[in-house]
């Protein structure tokens, strides 16, 4: 498989936001109905990767998809300001890799992670794209150490061969401006 | 172990080169080298860049101190304790802004951010003669802000920063001199469970390359080839060199195998994209130029003891929580007038090797801190590599160079620890001094 290297572009950065900006702010309702398949397959995320299987994680994504953790809590432009994360396709598919070599240590033995997602809110587009809105907690453990990681996240979901593919994610971590501890597993 | 049955400082360090376990693991030691390391010496607290404006602050610590750095409306920097004279409490709980003054949350005192109490809550409860340029704010008695970079100190005696950096001082000019105008950003901020100097012990080593990131290796190899991040360091032999300048000032000097940042560079978001848009937009020679302010530049300079210049604008600052937890709080400097295609390929690099690399780094930081503390039987590590061999020479400028993987740097630290630590500088923070008409005018360079 080849990465799409060439999209991450001023556009593509300003849609991005535009998602972001829009998700922060969102106060009102969600579908009335809810969306039952696009909660499914935010659920199915945090499920594959509690399992650790990076690569069906990875294939939920689209092909030009990005993970964006940012470390500030206004919305603020990632060409200017650094984050935790902004990884397009091509960034998450080296940390799978990453954690498939065998030497990295900091996942040596691996952290054993139980996630609940909650709160879960849909909103359909006119195009035919699904933002959802939840609540992420992980809990993990490792080495005789617990970790909290909680946050809110925002999903931007497209519709391919049937089933919702992820082309945004941003993790809004609550405590995102004090550190990050050992996140080599993927929130 | 009670004080008297502890060992002297100098002998924690061995003429052969061995540390002894407790320097890591001492709640004592580590409380020590709180006044006498970072008080008793020159601690870099911020880039003046982060608070350009009149009454701008930034809050951080020194050591374990709350400080407030202000600048006044003269321009000045100032490093104020973040203690209320009066009860005692914290006074700004923030981390950045812009105040004039500073209003106790407790009983409502308020202080100029020069220092000066200017305002008692009730104040015909006091009696006539309080002396209240005694509860002025205390500050730090020396700052110095060298071509931007803003560094503090409790010791009233201690040298010009200039005087300090020593020998290193052309190298961090180098630093300086190979960016254009700067904003310092605040990164992501890394915590372990370790010793501070585990993290400082590290800056200085490319002995570990090769065992600690076999994992970023081996992944940048496969993913992307050869000739990527890493990749220069296969073995000891070859033309990089460690250096130590004294005053515990050390580096890793990589810039004889990196001759383009940028194409060492592992792909980052954007890379292939803005590289052609930059060079479509103002013609490839001047883009290829432009390119080479992303990645990797080939020093590690660390300024003992809490500042890691990583080159090509990016910093980590060491913040001690305890004797066996550490922040590491990462930077990077926006181009102020650099193309937005290169500062945001910039960013996106900023988060490269936090990422794949420093998380195996902080992984063998708390393996090491949990052996140190419960081995007890095994008192000693060693930083023996490269000493009395013919590895090691002086240059003219008084730096001592080493083998790449050689623990000269580490060395270098360690000297300084024992030189620090068994000299127990007094320190002051003087309230009275910070009456407005007296403050010193902070020295630029």
């Amino acid at each position: 498989v080849t990465d799409d290297i060439g999209y991450v572009d001023d556009a593509l950065y300003e849609d991005v936001v535009a998602f972001f900006r829009s998700n922060i702010d969102w106060s009102g309702p969600a579908d009335r109905l809810g969306r039952p398949d696009a909660a499914a397959a935010i659920l199915r995320e945090s499920r594959v990767l509690d399992a650790r299987d990076y690569e069906t994680w990875l294939s939920l994504f689209t092909d030009q998809c990005i993970y964006w953790v940012p470390l500030n809590a206004e919305v603020g432009d990632p060409r200017v300001e650094p984050a935790v994360h902004f990884d397009d396709h091509r960034r998450l598919a080296d940390r799978v890799d990453l954690l498939r070599t065998g030497h990295l240590h900091a996942q040596i033995p691996p952290s054993q992670t139980c996630r609940v997602v909650s709160n879960i809110e849909c909103r359909s587009s006119d195009n035919g794209e699904v933002d959802v809105h939840s609540i992420l907690i992980v809990h993990e453990q490792r080495r005789g150490r617990t970790q909290l990681y909680v946050g809110r996240q925002f999903h931007r979901l497209e519709q391919s061969d049937d089933l919702w593919r992820i082309k945004y994610r941003v993790l809004l971590l609550v405590d995102r401006d004090v550190s990050q501890g050992n996140t080599t597993f993927i929130l | 172990m009670s004080r008297a049955d502890r060992r002297p400082y100098t002998e924690l360090v061995t003429q052969d080169w061995r540390v002894h376990r407790s320097v890591y693991t001492d709640p004592h030691i580590f409380e020590d080298e709180m006044s006498r390391i970072f008080g008793g010496t020159w601690v870099y607290l911020l880039h003046e860049s982060e608070i350009p404006a009149s009454d701008d602050f930034r809050t951080l610590r020194v050591g374990r101190r709350p400080v407030i750095v202000s600048r006044t409306a003269e321009g000045a920097v100032l490093a104020l304790l973040n203690r209320c004279t009066h009860r005692g409490t914290l006074l700004c709980p923030l981390t950045s802004g812009s105040a004039a003054r500073f209003q106790c949350a407790y009983h409502g005192w308020t202080f100029a951010n020069t220092g000066r109490l200017i305002g008692v809550t009730y104040p015909d409860g006091y009696r006539p003669d309080l002396d209240r340029a005694s509860l002025d704010l205390s500050r730090l008695p020396r700052v110095e802000s060298y071509r931007g970079y803003v560094f503090g100190s409790l010791n009233p005696d201690v040298e010009p920063v200039a005087d300090w950096l020593g020998a290193a001082r052309p190298v961090f000019d180098w630093a300086v001199d190979s960016l254009p105008d700067i904003r310092m950003l605040r990164a992501s901020t890394m915590e372990y469970h370790g010793n501070w100097k585990l993290q400082n012990d590290n800056n200085g080593d490319m002995y570990h390359t090769s065992f600690t990131h076999k994992s970023t290796a081996v992944m940048t190899e496969r993913r992307h080839g050869r000739g990527r991040l890493l990749d220069h360091f296969t073995s000891d032999e070859g033309p990089m060199v460690v250096r130590s300048f004294g005053n515990g000032h050390k580096m890793i000097d990589q810039r004889p195998s990196i001759s383009s940042p940028w194409q060492r560079t592992r792909p980052i978001p954007g890379k292939e994209r803005y590289a052609e848009q930059l060079g479509d937009r103002i013609g490839h020679e001047a883009a290829r130029q432009q390119l080479e302010y992303i990645g990797q530049s080939g020093i590690n300079l660390i300024l003992y003891p809490n500042l890691h210049i990583r080159g090509n604008g990016s910093l980590s600052v060491y913040e001690p929580i305890t004797v066996d937890r550490t922040l590491v709080h990462t930077y990077v400097a926006l181009l102020v007038d650099g193309p937005p295609e290169v500062n945001a390929l910039r960013m996106r690099f900023a988060e490269d090797f936090v990422n794949v690399g420093n998380r195996d780094d902080n992984e063998i930081f708390e393996r090491t801190q949990d052996a140190l503390t419960n081995v007890c039987e095994v008192e000693w590590v060693d930083v023996s590599r490269g000493w009395a061999t013919d590895r090691e020479s002086l240059e003219p400028s008084g730096a001592r160079v080493g083998n790449i993987a050689d623990e000269t740097g580490i060395r270098s630290a360690y000297h300084q620890w024992q030189k620090l630590m068994d000299a127990d500088p007094s320190l002051s923070s003087s309230a009275a001094s910070s009456r407005a008409d007296e403050l010193p005018a902070v020295a630029s360079e």
